[in-house]
């Protein structure tokens, strides 16, 4: 820490000179021969992992393609049921953590301690405000009946048939309290010269709370782009998912207005008639009888068939987001405990190539869902 | 390179000088001492080797079981055995026969053959061979493990629950739609998915990082290469079947609609993604087969391999060409002709680094002195075996011919001899190979190779039939057939039992070794690799003394001493070679 | 172990190319079946080429430098690139030989001739049914020698895959599209001769489903007969067109229930499904959405079958589709009867009726 400056201006710097001081430093594992081999294992560890990521998440932008490329309308038309204010909005969020956590990593690099907290927990307020965001758009969704697969059961201008929404207040006052309770004790503990619990408590407060922070502005951009939604969400169902302006309301009710080849072909009941449309066969016919001949209908990709995409996407994204905190809440917590300076800072480094990851991910989700014009 | 005839000239009659022998010090062994919790959550990568390759062995043995009674099951065309023996009537003996093909399938291709080379050898023998103390990341390597058994433990509930008929293949929508355990047994795979991701990924970050100096990528044992190569398959393959089985686990539970036609998904879809993941399988399986024949042909042949390089590059392009291939198991999926015509040609180029090998592994034996010991008998073995699988390929690359195969028995008896013939009996010769290193036992060689003998004949026997079956037309998964069928059925069955006995006997030798057998000195055949060059069993830290590091083909400096039953290494006589 | 093999084939050889057929395959009995076999036996001579080569060097290397008292290895080089170069690229060429043989094979295998006759194929659990120009169904495959015939097949439930061994033909049938496949038969089939050696495609040749579809996956096979004459071929559509041929009126009835979709939607033990149960309908009186009452007799039946829309029972949605076209005459006199037999009415025999005409079986489906 005290030749900070002398060895900032380049990791491998320092790594060499940990190296000269000889054997055993704290984080060095017994099987590295010095430290930089162990930080060369683990940042190639951490790439490896990542391409592993990529190509988790490249099986599902390959089923998006097949299914957009094979009925672009269906894709056109579903996405006017999306915030784009609020994906815009999400996106902003994230690329700011993004930037906190590389800046987190210089900070390590510069055995900045103070630093490295800070950053990682505005990064952790901003995956929170992620999540409370993505929480929104959830719940809005659902009350419309727009579900995944064989759940969908949207029907334009039809009553909400559930009242998800409901919950989101209690969830952003209980996580505003006890978020900020949190955080508080975290002071307390962090005054009382107990960093390391301080820090993690106080991160985990500022978590929790920002997911309530999330809530509040999503459901005013909510309100904000469509009015008539807000008092009365059954009134006009479409508009209040489509308009992140005027324009957009527009072209959607021209799209309500004109049915599409797809919308046609099976008006408005996407997908809730799932059952009738194809009345269960027997399952057993024994094998000396022939089956009904009028042969099976071709498939039919519906706005269903968007909406499991979306989900399942954004719900892995999710996950990812969640994994992403318990990483990011881990570096705060040995960052207060004094682990990081310029000789050792892998796992900073390499939780913010992670996140770097979820952010990416992201980036391509926002428009492929979003932003299909 | 001329090496020394060891046996007839040894390290007395050579009239070498005991200051000459390079001594391995003993030490204790990383396998005594601590009782069961020190092994659950040991960091010692030979100790997870070890639990690996017990739990991949007992699969080993609940998969086989499956196979003999689909095999008992199929000698009559009837579904009789079953019915007899579980007392059930036609339709549910059926759905038994599907079941059991399903768990000997799943068994044997998730828990047994992905496992067995790189994550039971490949751990105990990868870090030794690079004269590493560990892997790059040890916990990881636990958490391996522990995931291997968490998923091996969904799958032990969807045998226990039972219907699970599915194939190991999980094909929608008939995996959507059936009642068995699927989701539990798909989430098993899922996984184990990870365990084998983070293995390869261990073992990439390994050998890259943690080689000795003196040990360029070209300085590397063959086996290194072949465990690097599959572990990028590892890395870059199964996060698609992870996500594959994800999907069909969602459309299961929760009615998704991305692979079932009823809800709008396109069923074809699911088989893109899963042969996407599951051909490059099919490399993660066979090249670390490969990598270990290639290791064990230059040891008993006293030469080194023939064509280093062209085998070590052969290894990257068939992982590399592995990737572009998947769309030949789906000409007759009603994926379009043209996707076919491109899959098939790029699937006959994946045939020449194969052919590569093979050749090179020949040539290896040229003017050497080729020892027949048991793993030598099992790598002659693997060469006549994985030739006829490899060709047998051929038949099923080529557009129309396949058409008529596939789906027959000719495709099953073309992926046993790859799967099993090449495999297997290349995971059976490093067994044999790396036993006295693992355990520090000598076997008893005489039954060893008898058992290899039997093994041979039995599995040739049951799987040539296979091959006139299926271009007769016999249709894979069938639990009754067609009576113009039951010579070549008949035929199978008796040599699946020979060939049982010979896996049992094989088993029984290794067992008795472990109890009764002499121990092993430091290095049994004289191999020139790294993890030779330290004790066995080995300590826990692996090496008491920083080997040297030579060219791993190099056996000149090998003599035989008949005290120690083992080859020494020779330094070099610096006197003598001062004068010259 | 290989003369044993030859069991397998029954076939009197007369010649070695003969024999050695009879062991790989069973008769070739279409067009492209001997493009397959030829490409078959193309590989097969580069295999045991291969195999002779590679199993030989070894058991010769093997015999020459195995370990024994006076024996050293000698010095040989240990790479030498011309020679790894050669082996790889003559391999690399002949693959390329083997995969455009099979391209070529494979491109005839997919493009069906234009005057092919066509039938539309659908898998089931477990079992096939085909149906002719005519319209006619029946479980088992009829085609004219030497025409080509074009399957359109499609699934109800999983993916099942039509298999010809004797053809060389195979495609899957996938649920929600439609697949094809095409054949030109060269041969009949052998007469079943009662032998007790089961010859294969004896009395039909096979027809298997090759992609596993659960229970009864292995039963899921067919017949397919060769007819050996176009005139035959008519003769085959008219017997199974007539509904009579089917049996007694209630017989038909029941089968019909089943097969053309009544069952989807009406019971035949009183439960109610989509539409109104029909046991003990006969003769009751029906309430219809519109109040009025109606007798449940012939003409409400039929009226039912051709116009569902004209007289909907109440409690029941109107999502019937017309029968209109679909059912013949016979076919609706058999449902009627077979709904009669439900309610213990007493049922009726064929009414008379002059011969069934002639159908062309490249017409579009009449009546």
């Amino acid at each position: 820490m005290s030749t900070a400056t002398e060895h900032s201006h380049a990791p491998h710097a320092h790594d060499e000179h940990g190296h000269g001081h000889g054997e055993h430093l704290p984080f060095q594992a017994h099987h590295f021969a010095d430290m930089q081999q162990q930080f060369e294992a683990g940042k190639l560890g951490i790439w490896l992992f990542l391409a592993q990521e990529v190509l988790f998440f490249a099986g599902l932008f390959c089923a998006y393609a097949v299914f957009r490329a094979n009925h672009p309308e269906v894709f056109h038309n579903a996405h006017y049921h999306l915030n784009t204010l609020l994906g815009a909005f999400n996106t902003i969020v994230l690329l700011a953590s993004s930037l906190a956590v590389a800046w987190g990593v210089r900070c390590a690099q510069l055995s900045n301690t103070k630093g490295i907290i800070y950053t990682h927990v505005f990064t952790l307020a901003c995956a929170s405000l992620f999540l409370g965001i993505k929480m929104v758009e959830y719940t809005h969704k659902w009350d419309e009946g727009i579900f995944w697969g064989a759940k969908y059961a949207y029907q334009a201008g039809a009553a909400p048939g559930h009242h998800f929404h409901a919950w989101l207040q209690p969830t952003m006052l209980v996580t505003l309290i006890a978020g900020g309770l949190l955080a508080v004790i975290g002071l307390a503990k962090g005054k009382a010269g107990k960093p390391v619990a301080g820090w993690t408590l106080g991160a985990i407060g500022v978590t929790v709370a920002a997911i309530g922070l999330g809530i509040i502005i999503g459901q005013g951009v909510n309100a904000a782009t469509s009015p008539a939604a807000h008092g009365a969400p059954s009134e006009h169902a479409a508009s209040e998912h489509s308009a992140s302006s005027d324009h957009a309301a527009e072209e959607h009710a021209a799209a309500d207005a004109v049915p599409t080849p797809d919308q046609a072909s099976e008006p408005m009941v996407d997908r809730s008639g799932a059952a009738t449309d194809s009345v269960p066969a027997e399952k057993t016919a024994g094998p000396d009888e022939a089956p009904a001949m009028p042969a099976t209908p071709p498939i039919n990709v519906t706005q269903a068939n968007f909406f499991s995409i979306y989900y399942f996407m954004t719900g892995i994204h999710a996950v990812h987001i969640i994994a992403g905190i318990i990483a990011l809440t881990w570096i705060v917590a040995r960052a207060a405990a004094n682990h990081f300076n310029s000789v050792y800072y892998g796992p900073v480094e390499y939780v913010g190539l992670y996140w770097h990851l979820v952010d990416l991910v992201w980036i391509y989700l926002f428009p492929l869902l979003y932003l299909i014009r | 390179m001329v090496t020394q005839a060891k046996e007839h000239l040894d390290f007395h009659s050579l009239g070498l000088t005991e200051d000459r022998r390079v001594i391995i010090p003993e030490g204790k062994s990383y396998l005594s001492g601590g009782g069961l919790w020190s092994w659950v959550f040991t960091l010692d990568h030979k100790r997870i080797g070890v639990m690996y390759l017990a739990s991949i062995l007992t699969f080993f043995l609940v998969g086989g079981i499956f196979a003999l009674l689909v095999r008992a099951e199929l000698y009559t065309p009837d579904i009789d055995l079953i019915s007899k023996l579980f007392g059930l009537d036609a339709e549910k003996a059926k759905d038994k026969y599907n079941e059991f093909f399903t768990l000997h399938g799943a068994i044997m291709v998730f828990l047994f053959i992905i496992p067995s080379i790189p994550a039971a050898l490949g751990n105990i023998i990868l870090p030794m061979q690079l004269g590493a103390k560990d892997v790059a990341f040890p916990r990881m390597n636990l958490a391996s493990y522990h995931l291997y058994v968490w998923g091996a433990l969904f799958f032990i509930g969807a045998l226990l629950m039972t219907g699970l008929d599915t194939g190991w293949t999980f094909y929608a929508p008939y995996s959507t739609t059936t009642v068995g355990p699927v989701a539990m047994a798909t989430l098993g795979a899922f996984i184990l998915g990870f365990s084998s991701i983070f293995t390869g990924l261990n073992f990439v970050v390994t050998v890259n990082t943690m080689r000795p100096k003196g040990m360029t990528w070209f300085r590397m044992p063959l086996f290194l290469w072949g465990v690097y190569a599959t572990a990028i398959i590892q890395i870059l393959a199964t996060p698609v079947l992870a996500i594959t089985l994800l999907l069909l686990t969602f459309e299961r539970v929760f009615g998704l609609g991305i692979f079932d036609p009823k809800l709008g998904g396109d069923p074809v879809l699911y088989q893109h993604f899963f042969w996407f993941y599951s051909h490059p399988a099919v490399y993660i399986m066979i090249l670390p087969g490969m990598a270990i024949i290639s290791d064990v042909i230059p040891t008993f042949s006293r030469k080194p391999i023939f064509g280093y390089t062209f085998i070590a590059y052969s290894s990257i392009a068939i992982a590399l060409l592995g990737f572009l291939v998947w769309g030949h198991h789906m000409f007759t999926s009603g994926q379009s002709p043209l996707a076919s015509v491109v899959f098939s040609a790029i699937t006959f180029s994946v045939s020449i680094p194969s052919a590569i090998k093979v050749f090179n592994w020949t040539a290896t034996m040229y003017k050497g002195s080729i020892h027949l010991n048991t793993p030598m008998c099992y790598a002659l073995s693997f060469i006549f075996l994985f030739t006829i699988g490899g060709l047998t390929g051929l038949f099923l690359g080529a557009l129309n011919v396949d058409v008529h195969l596939h789906d027959t028995y000719f495709v099953v008896a073309h992926f046993h001899y790859v799967m099993m013939g090449g495999t297997l009996i290349a995971f059976l010769a490093g067994l044999h190979y790396w036993w006295p290193k693992i355990f520090g036992k000598m076997y008893n060689e005489t039954w060893a190779r008898v058992a290899c003998v039997i093994i041979f004949i039995g599995f040739n026997w049951t799987f040539l039939p296979q091959f006139v079956l299926g271009t007769h037309g016999m249709p894979r998964r069938y639990a009754t057939y067609e009576p113009q069928f039951q010579a070549g059925h008949r035929l199978s069955t008796q040599g699946a039992f020979f060939l049982g006995s010979g896996l049992f006997l094989a088993g029984g030798v290794l067992l008795h070794s472990l109890l009764k057998g002499k121990k092993a000195p430091p290095n049994p055949w004289g191999a020139a690799t790294l993890e030779w060059k330290c004790c066995s069993p080995p300590t826990t830290q692996n090496f008491e003394t920083t080997p040297w590091v030579g060219f791993p083909y190099d056996y000149s400096d090998f003599v035989y001493d008949p005290n120690e039953e083992g080859y020494v290494e020779v330094l070099p006589d610096l006197a003598r070679s001062a004068k010259h | 172990m290989i003369p044993h093999l030859t069991l397998l084939a029954a076939e009197e050889t007369t010649s070695l190319i003969d024999w050695w057929n009879s062991l790989w395959f069973r008769p070739q009995s279409s067009t492209v079946a001997g493009q397959v076999d030829w490409v078959f036996n193309f590989v097969m001579a580069v295999c045991i080429f291969f195999f002779v080569l590679i199993v030989g060097m070894l058991l010769v290397f093997l015999a020459k430098y195995v370990s024994r008292p006076g024996h050293k290895p000698e010095s040989s080089p240990s790479h030498n690139d011309k020679l790894e170069i050669t082996w790889s690229v003559i391999p690399l060429i002949i693959t390329f030989f083997i995969f455009y043989y099979g391209f070529v094979g494979y491109l005839d295998m997919r493009t069906p001739p234009d005057d092919a006759l066509e039938v539309k194929v659908v898998g089931k659990k477990w079992a096939w049914s085909f149906q002719y120009p005519n319209g006619a169904i029946d479980s088992e495959l009829h085609a004219p020698l030497g025409q080509p015939v074009r399957l359109v097949m499609s699934s109800d439930d999983v993916i099942h895959s039509l298999f010809i061994p004797a053809f060389r033909v195979k495609q899957d049938v996938v649920p929600g599209r439609y697949s094809k496949t095409w054949f030109t038969a060269t041969k009949t089939a052998p007469e079943d001769n009662g032998d007790s050696f089961p010859d294969p495609d004896e009395g039909g040749f096979d027809l298997f489903c090759t992609e596993y579809c659960g229970t009864s996956h292995s039963q899921m096979k067919a017949k397919v007969i060769i007819e050996k004459s176009d005139g035959d071929f008519l003769n085959y559509l008219n017997k199974i067109n007539d509904p009579r041929n089917g049996g007694a009126p209630v017989e038909v009835g029941e089968k019909l229930y089943n097969r053309r979709g009544c069952v989807q939607c009406h019971s035949i033990d009183g439960s109610a499904k989509a539409g109104p149960t029909w046991k003990g309908s006969y003769g009751t009186e029906a309430e219809l959405v519109t109040g009025e009452k109606v007798k449940v007799d012939e003409n409400y039946i039929r009226e039912s079958i051709l116009n569902p829309m004209a007289k909907v029972h109440k409690g029941f949605n109107p999502v019937m589709p017309t029968y209109q076209g679909q059912l013949k005459d016979d076919e609706i006199f058999a449902i009627i009867q077979y709904i009669r037999s439900l309610s213990g009415t007493a049922v009726e025999d064929w009414p008379a009726r002059p011969e069934a005409p002639v159908v062309d079986p490249n017409a579009p489906p009449k009546n």
